[in-house]
């Protein structure tokens, strides 16, 4: 029960914030967490009570809508706090909460069912903001539209528009609007991008959504892009006619006079807002509206409010089995009705594919339920989208940008939370920093690489300022350390080779002392060879990689609560305990693993050799699983295909030696580092 | 049903097998480290392959007996001979370890070179380094010699075993094995290196 000891002290303080100190004592609220009551009431004196409440809203484990749950979960659970002192129905704090549990103290004089119709209501209000507004944490709204809004062609639907109600066309062009104008603005914006925003958009059918061409000709004559314009846009004398081999000739060639561009923007968006009032917006953008399901905001909030529940109240609705309507379940959580398309943008890759019956009947029609919808577009909103192929040689799709998610319960506050993002994104920038060196050196960029770039760079101002200074350190000696700790190195390398075009988050999951983190780091990368989920596939299998990751974190934070990948953080006994690492649902000692395995990874990182075309970090990934499944097995392998007598074939050899200094009397390179390896494997 | 590979019995099995080898000279295992890994695990490997072959301990270990005898050196055959007996005889005692063991069989097979490198590496690295120290100095490797400097002389190669061994009985085992290989061999060394000078 220790381990509930910060759910008690969060309980005593809220309760002599409010005024009530010693009501009910902190241990008690405490014990009611672990044994993971729903809703337990105690009355006062004045009439009023004080009651624990649970809110239990499901996460679906599925990698597509994850991430999305997890973060509709944080909107929901802050909008009940919200939709109570709102409505005046009393004080709420959040006391401890895991991904689906959140533990509140309220004080007040209202019933659940008021309750609930508050939180209704509140959702409802909040509905646009959670999917349109700019992050705001305190409010439970992450990412930004115009990470969503980065494709440059239109081809297939880019744009998750199958989750977003019609009732919200309005807010949704209005955002687009406003992202189209800043890119207008920018003179590298790549004009497809535009062109593929103003086709999605504002199309009529098909045909224009998927040609560029087709949009603008419809959209010159009906004089909603001005056409002298555009015309100027392209360089296009007053002869000449716009056809479409002169429209790909100029685009191709950049022939693009950006200042015309941006008056053809202006224009355009002036005569779309009078359109607007004259023809009304389904007119003005109907292929978009075509593609919006069925469902008013209301039909919204019940979708998201289903299997919820606030203390015993059901939020759903008492259903004992969910009326499927003669539709399919939702592909992704199987319990509610699919009514949202499955396109590439909404299903990732795997859309189409024959997951259920729902491909055989009809492949890409409805596949998802509204509340996995709002997940997937939620997860998109966050991590913006990308168009990618998933093999060397297949098609390219837009997808949603794929991550890496890490669970970690510490104390930490926001600005805990904001520092551990700003050391992340300093380590990315350092990262890259040195890669694009390395590549102008014509050198392999390594962990090697940048410590040799640390040591040489004795000149202060030249070094970079990424890291705060971390008590007496400066911001290039803490780098220097960190990058100098052998047992976070394979992390770090783990982490240069992570996508360099996603942002990495730290997200702070509900409030308090004790507060759930999700870092949210970007895939790894593939070698040019390989397909693209090639290198996170082989990382995400192997504990010992993830161990590595988890150890870099840990290093960052500097706090030894547990950490979580690949399993969920519970609020149940076991379920978070200090210094555990949580991989694949199973709990390992932290420090024990550092230390078992880091030696191990070193070695293999050290042995693995650079194939061309190949990703070097799942190469030792594998050797070091080797090592671990079969170690003198393994390590007979490296022994044998290291160079490590004179005269042998360094080029063709299948690792790399560790040491090159030879020891006379005996023909071979320093076999020290070897030794001591195979001391280590013999006591895994 | 998986069956588990016994590591500590295959470990003893090891140790007894390559000290038998190494004591009965020869090239049974190499004198330098630069050998190819099939010179490591030739004789090893061909045990291994009679035991499965036969699937009997006994009738496996005799047929190897006899060609390690052959190849052994003229020297050390007799003199060594109750290493092989004792090999048979923890053979023996332990055949269920071999016999209908595929597992144990190839977990060794496949393991074979990192268990020799293993033993061989700091013994070799120690007469190697010895030797090579006494180029051109034939008196160096003469047995009075050698037992007065050897420690003296290969210290910072025993220092560096040390950070993998520690200082105790296992790093002072290999250090005297090491010594007493070198007195048994010191002829093949001063030979070996004085035909190193001459190319």
């Amino acid at each position: 029960m220790n381990e509930f000891h910060f759910v008690a002290k969060a309980a005593d303080e809220t309760l002599s914030r409010w005024g009530l100190p010693n009501a009910v004592d902190g241990q008690a609220v405490g014990a009611l967490v672990a044994d993971g009551a729903a809703y337990w009431e105690q009355q006062l004196p004045d009439g009023s009570h004080l009651a624990l409440i649970r809110f239990f809203s499901p996460v679906v484990r599925r990698e597509e809508v994850f991430l999305g749950n997890v973060l509709l979960n944080d909107f929901l659970s802050k909008a009940l706090s919200r939709a109570v002192e709102k409505n005046g129905l009393g004080r709420m704090a959040l006391l401890a909460n895991d991904l689906e549990n959140y533990y509140y103290l309220y004080h007040g004089r209202a019933a659940l069912e008021k309750m609930a119709e508050a939180f209704r209501e509140e959702v409802l209000t909040s509905l646009p903001g959670l999917y349109f507004d700019d992050e705001d944490p305190g409010l439970g709204i992450y990412g930004d539209v115009g990470r969503m809004l980065t494709f440059y062609k239109s081809n297939i639907e880019p744009f998750p528009a199958f989750a977003v109600p019609p009732d919200l066309l309005s807010h949704l062009l209005h955002k687009v609007n406003e992202r189209l104008r800043q890119l207008a603005e920018k003179k590298d914006t790549n004009i497809n991008i535009i062109l593929a925003v103003l086709s999605f958009f504002y199309s009529r059918d098909g045909a224009e959504m998927q040609s560029f061409y087709a949009f603008l000709r419809r959209a010159m004559e009906e004089g909603l892009l001005p056409p002298d314009a555009m015309r100027a846009v392209f360089a296009l004398g007053p002869g000449d006619d716009f056809d479409k081999d002169v429209f790909t000739e100029r685009k191709k060639a950049q022939v693009v006079d950006r200042d015309q561009l941006q008056a053809a923007i202006t224009g355009f968006l002036k005569n779309v807002r009078q359109t607007k009032d004259q023809e009304g917006i389904e007119m003005l953008a109907a292929n978009l509206a075509g593609k919006m399901p069925a469902l008013s905001l209301a039909q919204v909030v019940d979708a998201l409010a289903q299997g919820t529940q606030l203390g015993f109240l059901p939020l759903g609705g008492k259903r004992e089995k969910v009326d499927l309507q003669g539709r399919l379940p939702c592909r992704f959580c199987g319990i509610d009705a699919a009514i949202i398309l499955e396109k590439n943008i909404t299903g990732g890759f795997g859309a189409g594919r024959f997951y259920n019956q729902s491909p055989k009947l009809r492949p890409f029609e409805e596949a998802l339920c509204a509340r996995c919808g709002v997940g997937g577009y939620l997860m998109t909103k966050l991590l913006g989208m990308h168009i990618a192929r998933p093999q060397p040689k297949s098609k390219d799709f837009p997808v949603p940008k794929q991550y890496n998610l890490v669970f970690h319960y510490g104390h930490h506050d926001e600005t805990g939370a904001q520092r551990l993002t700003t050391k992340v994104d300093g380590i990315f920038r350092v990262m890259d920093r040195y890669r694009t060196q390395a590549w102008e050196e014509k050198r392999p960029f390594s962990i090697q690489y940048v410590q040799e770039q640390l040591a040489n760079d004795s000149d202060e101002r030249r070094a970079p300022q990424e890291l705060e200074p971390e008590g007496e350190l400066s911001e290039k000696e803490a780098l220097a350390v960190l990058f100098a700790d052998d047992a976070v190195a394979p992390g770090l390398e783990a982490l240069g080779q992570m996508r360099a075009d996603v942002q990495a988050h730290v997200l702070p999951l509900g409030v308090g002392h004790y507060r759930l983190l999700a870092f949210i780091l970007p895939q790894l990368r593939p070698g040019r060879d390989e397909a693209l989920d090639f290198s996170q596939r082989r990382f995400s299998r192997s504990r010992l990689a993830t161990f590595t990751l988890l150890a870099l974190l840990r290093k960052l934070c500097a706090c030894k609560g547990p950490y979580y990948f690949q399993s969920a953080p519970t609020l149940a006994p076991g379920g978070f305990d200090h210094n555990t690492f949580y991989v694949q649902g199973k709990a390992y000692n932290a420090d024990e693993v550092i230390r078992h395995y880091s030696a191990i990874v070193n070695f293999a990182r050290r042995v693995a050799k650079r194939r061309e075309g190949h990703s070097l970090l799942a190469d030792w990934i594998l050797l070091s699983d080797r090592l671990v499944n079969d170690p003198l097995g393994a390590f007979s392998d490296v022994l044998r295909d290291s160079p490590l007598r004179g005269g042998d074939d360094l080029q063709n050899a299948r690792y790399r030696r560790i040491s090159n200094e030879f020891i006379g009397g005996t023909g071979m390179v320093d076999g020290i580092e070897y030794l001591k390896l195979m001391d280590q494997l013999k006591r895994l | 049903m998986v069956k588990q590979v016994d590591t500590a019995k295959l470990e003893e099995f090891c140790g007894l097998l390559f000290r038998a080898l190494d004591r009965l000279g020869g090239d049974l295992l190499p004198l330098f480290l630069s050998e190819r890994p099939t010179g490591y695990e030739k004789y090893p490997r061909l045990l291994l392959g009679h035991i499965r072959f036969y699937d009997n301990v006994e009738a496996g270990f005799e047929e190897w007996k006899s060609k390690v005898l052959r190849d052994a050196s003229d020297y050390r055959r007799e003199e060594e001979f109750p290493e092989l007996l004792s090999l048979k005889r923890w053979l023996l005692d332990n055949r269920g370890l071999f016999e209908g063991r595929k597992d144990n069989l190839n977990h060794l097979k496949r393991s074979l070179y990192a268990r020799v490198y293993e033993y061989l590496y700091p013994r070799r690295l120690l007469t190697g380094a010895y030797a090579e120290a006494n180029r051109g100095n034939p008196d160096g490797l003469e047995e009075n010699a050698i037992r007065s400097d050897f420690r003296r002389v290969v210290e910072p190669h025993i220092d560096k075993l040390a950070e993998v061994y520690g200082q105790g009985e296992r790093l002072d085992g290999i250090v005297t094995e090491a010594e007493e290989f070198l007195i048994t061999n010191r002829q093949r060394y001063r030979w070996k290196l004085r035909e190193i000078d001459a190319t």
